[in-house]
């Protein structure tokens, strides 16, 4: 055998190699590609409180408004803001006090400030739609419309043993993973 | 004899809402229209006329004209 091949026979061999490169360089471009930033706001919501929901889906609305895509990542008492009621069956008993101690839904979360027993969000929301300003749960309903991305964190959902079913419908349920993905490629991302 | 094609304004009220509603309901209205429809918006937000210029520069659509006064009118164009 000869060691040495004939420069013709040399080109098809190089030719190969390149295609191989070029191959590489394309799945790196790809892979870099999917993980560019989009025109996308990303939240972390991990507080129940009446104040921060409703900035947050202010927010997360006005980003849809903009033809920004918008995710909202409700962690520990955040998920209260997207539970639809309570359901006691196929709990344990600190679940079931946990049930019954956290706020049902949105229209009924407490306030950071000017609480007195649930009496403070009351006349807020009161006030706010005396003066045109969307309610919580009026933002919850239109970020549902304008395709905003509602996601509660499963680990929460573990820890207060909040079944799927008492999710408000089109919320699904997350991993940090994947918010970090999500944010990772967002724009904007902000925790509230 | 006008040869242009009639351009279909939708005529939208926001007088009384407070951000983010008044952009949001824009936003929402403007959404399933053809490109070069108008839309003629009345608010009365403090932060209408920012905000909508903010929401021009953001999502392309351009403002054709605009009023600013107690209720602003703007008339906008999708993009």
């Amino acid at each position: 055998m000869l060691a040495v091949a004939p420069a013709g026979i040399d080109v098809a061999e190089r030719l190969a190699r390149l295609e191989a490169e070029v191959e590489h360089l394309r799945r790196q471009v790809a892979s870099v590609h999917e993980r560019l930033p989009e025109r996308r706001l990303a939240l972390c919501v991990v507080s129940g409180e009446f104040e921060k929901v409703t900035t947050a889906l202010m927010l997360a609305n006005m980003a849809a408004a903009l033809d920004m895509k918008a995710t909202v990542f409700f962690a520990f008492w955040g998920v209260q803001a997207v539970t639809g009621g309570r359901r006691f069956d196929g709990k344990t008993m600190v679940e079931r006090a946990l049930t019954l101690m956290r706020r049902p839904d949105i229209a009924a979360l407490s306030s950071h400030r000017f609480n007195f027993g649930g009496l403070g969000p009351m006349v807020f929301t009161r006030l706010m739609q005396q003066k045109g300003i969307a309610t919580p749960a009026e933002l919850l309903e239109t970020a549902r419309e304008l395709g905003v991305e509602l996601q509660a964190c499963t680990t929460s959902m573990e820890v207060f043993g909040l079944h799927a079913d008492e999710l408000v419908p089109g919320v699904a349920s997350c991993g940090a993973a994947q918010f970090l993905d999500v944010a990772g490629r967002s724009s904007v991302s902000l925790m509230l | 004899m006008p040869t242009d094609e009639p351009v279909s304004v939708t005529a939208l009220d926001c007088t009384g809402l407070r951000c983010p509603m008044p952009i949001v309901k824009l936003g929402l209205a403007i959404r399933p229209l053809a490109a070069g429809a108008r839309v003629e918006v009345r608010a009365d937000d403090a932060a209408f006329e920012p905000d909508l210029r903010a929401w021009a520069r953001q999502t392309g659509h351009a403002i054709v004209e605009l009023e600013a006064g107690t209720v602003t009118r703007a008339l906008v164009e999708k993009a």
